[in-house]
């Protein structure tokens, strides 16, 4: 069973205007709803999260999720990058999403928060990127600290 | 073409899909579509030799895309070396 996702899609493409937080806090409370949690538990788990957004149906758009949470990753520069998110123009309907393990070995707030930042990416720029006619988007992000920090400029950007 | 280029082009032509490589590699989809992209390198020799026997690819073929010796060439680099100075030399005759 997918996770559905409706928003306003000018919110993501065009992230600076002032209702694009407003849309985004009402997705992250849309994807809070479908995730079951365990009983008597109050906070997301990583686990749960993965398994699911494995499918995910955002804005009428479906995507097949392929996460991978356990090897070291990096971009094309080589350089270590915490997460990432990447669609390849050969496979509709497919993306993939995933944390550096050994960056988040000891971690697991880390890679929670890693793998809710590039769902994100996945929720927002990606159906963005593909109704603008892109046939890729592929972003990283690259270190903890870029979770922080507002903003495209905190990223790596392909 | 680059490894990536080739292996692609011959996955697709023989109708594998990326999620049945993957498994036949015993490697992650997302992994094997950034190696096929170039966003990734080429990947370690055992996958290499893997990739060629699934598709069918000499092994050699695809080490060259790698831009790398195959692994038993390297363990004799010296006459590799020896003997690629000698088929120049000749050529250049």
């Amino acid at each position: 069973m997918p996770i559905v996702i409706a928003y306003a899609s000018e919110a993501a493409l065009n992230p600076r205007l002032d209702r694009a937080a407003p849309a985004i806090r009402t997705v992250a409370a849309q994807v809070r709803r479908q995730i079951p949690l365990v009983p008597g538990e109050i906070t997301l788990s990583l686990p749960a999260l993965v398994e699911a957004c494995r499918r995910i149906e955002v804005n009428g758009r479906c995507l097949a999720v392929s996460w991978e949470l356990d090897r070291a990753l990096s971009d094309e520069a080589g350089q270590d990058v915490l997460g990432l998110c990447d669609i390849d123009a050969d496979e509709p309907g497919w993306a993939y999403l995933a944390i550096n393990g050994v960056m988040t070995a000891h971690r697991p707030d880390l890679a929670l928060s890693t793998a809710a930042h590039e769902l994100g990416h996945l929720l927002f720029d990606v159906p963005a990127a593909l109704e603008r006619g892109e046939h890729g988007y592929r972003a990283v992000a690259q270190s903890a600290r870029a979770l922080d920090r507002a903003g495209r400029g905190a990223e790596g950007g392909m | 073409m680059a490894f990536g280029d080739v292996v692609r082009a011959r996955r697709t032509a023989l109708l594998i899909s990326l999620n049945d490589m993957a498994e036949r590699l015993r490697i992650s989809p997302g992994y094997w579509s950034r190696v096929e992209r170039g966003i990734d390198g080429p990947p370690s020799d055992e996958l290499v030799e893997r990739v060629a026997a699934i598709l069918g690819i000499p092994m050699d073929e695809l080490f060259i895309e790698s831009q790398r010796l195959p692994p038993d060439m390297r363990k004799d680099m010296g006459r590799v070396v020896l003997a690629y100075r000698r088929l120049r030399a000749m050529r250049l005759r």
